[in-house]
């Protein structure tokens, strides 16, 4: 199994250059960033350039994974998933000016993170669990699926500004239970 | 949470946003500048991602066609021994050397004191009128350290290896890039640990702003003037 040690020794190798390096992390999680890239996409064709621009940029960019205080697969997962929503959103409005798909912006880590990567991760489940069934389906389409305030409304059948207060109040209830 | 005014629930809230991608791309670029300068934004974020990465748990491993590693590969390393490439990562690793350089002037220091100090005399006493100039040529997980002092006036350079060792059957080259141009190779790094080179008259000049960097080569150093393996170790000289 992949240990959180494991895929952080390869990406701290990644910053040397490390070429060995970069084709095990590729053994190790392609198969799971490439779920990630077609559940958004729900096309193999795109799902394989998302996965390709990921891994060019876990390559160029590993040298800022140490400060961005992620733990090192949500790093990935959150790579992988901006790029394959960017790869989305490109699509359906073409020439719109999209932001870089980088996980966080760097600065300063978050010792915090890898807490709640390993022992808490659970909870999002439990979390999601007492939500409305539609408002839950709602938030985990806007994080699976890339999809829009505005693609929600339409699946749901409710007004923008219905999915809107749907999505707050979804959140805000999540974070508190997320949070005790 | 009781106690949380509205301004630190509407950050999150829109860092949440933000993880989602719901946000326009206007404002998401703006949020991202938020983020930079705002710890406390930037750890909502955090907070966020790190716990919506659990929901990818239930996303299927679907193993990607065997031809898109080569694919991906080619397309960083097509270019295997162009120095522009090579210079790029370099000028990266100069970019976080900066941040090390009183660092480095400091172990510099430290790890020369005996040779300055022998034989007889004071410290500094060999030192000379010139600038002095040194570079910490370290790998990030510290397998390779080089500590580099550049003597201005004499064009000396004294390499100190205090840690690490040429891969077995490889040779550890150093290199020195200036500005942007490709890097020149200053040599093979003999096995002892204590060397003293002159660098070339005509690097000379500009040669306290360069980056010095080690790559594992061939026996015998690069074949083709440029270098051919992996970086193992850069540091960029500072005023010491």
């Amino acid at each position: 199994m992949n240990t959180t040690a494991d895929i952080e020794n390869l990406l701290s190798r990644l910053t040397l250059g490390d070429r060995k390096a970069l084709s095990q992390l590729y053994d190790k999680t392609s198969a799971k960033l490439f779920g990630v890239c077609l559940r958004v996409l729900n096309d193999r064709a795109a799902a394989e350039d998302a996965l390709q621009d990921t891994f060019v940029k876990v390559w160029k960019r590993a040298d800022r994974y140490a400060a961005n205080g992620l733990s090192p697969m949500t790093w990935l997962i959150t790579i992988a998933r901006n790029t394959a929503i960017d790869s989305l959103r490109r699509r359906k409005t073409a020439g719109e000016d999209l932001s870089e798909a980088d996980a966080v912006p760097s600065a300063g880590p978050t010792p915090e993170a890898a807490a709640i990567a390993s022992s808490e991760a659970a909870r999002i489940g439990a979390c999601m669990d007492t939500l409305e069934p539609d408002r839950r389906a709602a938030v985990r389409g806007a994080y699976l699926e890339g999809q829009t305030y505005a693609d929600l409304a339409k699946v749901h059948d409710v007004t923008l500004n219905t999915m809107r207060t749907w999505l707050r109040r979804s959140l805000e209830k999540l974070r508190e239970c997320l949070s005790q | 949470m009781s106690t949380e005014t509205t301004a630190e629930r509407d950050g999150a809230m829109r860092a949440a946003e933000y993880m989602l991608h719901l946000m326009p791309s206007a404002d998401r670029k703006d949020f991202e500048a938020t983020i930079a300068w705002d710890p406390e934004v930037r750890a909502e974020v955090v907070f966020w991602n790190e716990h919506f990465a659990a929901l990818a748990d239930e996303v299927v491993p679907v193993t990607p066609p065997a031809t898109l590693k080569r694919t991906i590969e080619a397309e960083l390393f097509a270019d295997i021994g162009n120095t522009s490439s090579l210079t790029s990562k370099l000028r990266l690793w100069r970019t976080a050397a900066i941040g090390m350089a009183a660092v480095a002037a400091a172990a510099a220091f430290m790890a020369f004191l005996p040779m300055f100090t022998t034989p007889g005399g004071g410290p500094g006493t060999q030192i000379g009128g010139g600038a002095i100039h040194t570079a910490d040529i370290a790998a990030q997980d510290a397998s390779l350290r080089v500590i580099a002092v550049y003597q201005a006036d004499t064009g000396e350079l004294k390499l100190n290896r205090t840690a690490g060792a040429a891969p077995s059957q490889r040779d550890l080259e150093l290199w020195a890039i200036i500005g942007d141009d490709a890097p020149v190779s200053l040599g093979v790094l003999p096995a002892g640990q204590q060397v003293v080179i002159s660098v070339p008259e005509k690097l000379r000049g500009d040669f306290q702003m360069a980056t010095l960097a080690i790559s594992e080569e061939p026996v015998g150093g690069s074949p083709t003037g440029a270098p051919t393996g992996a970086v193992l170790a850069a540091g960029a000289l500072a005023t010491f």
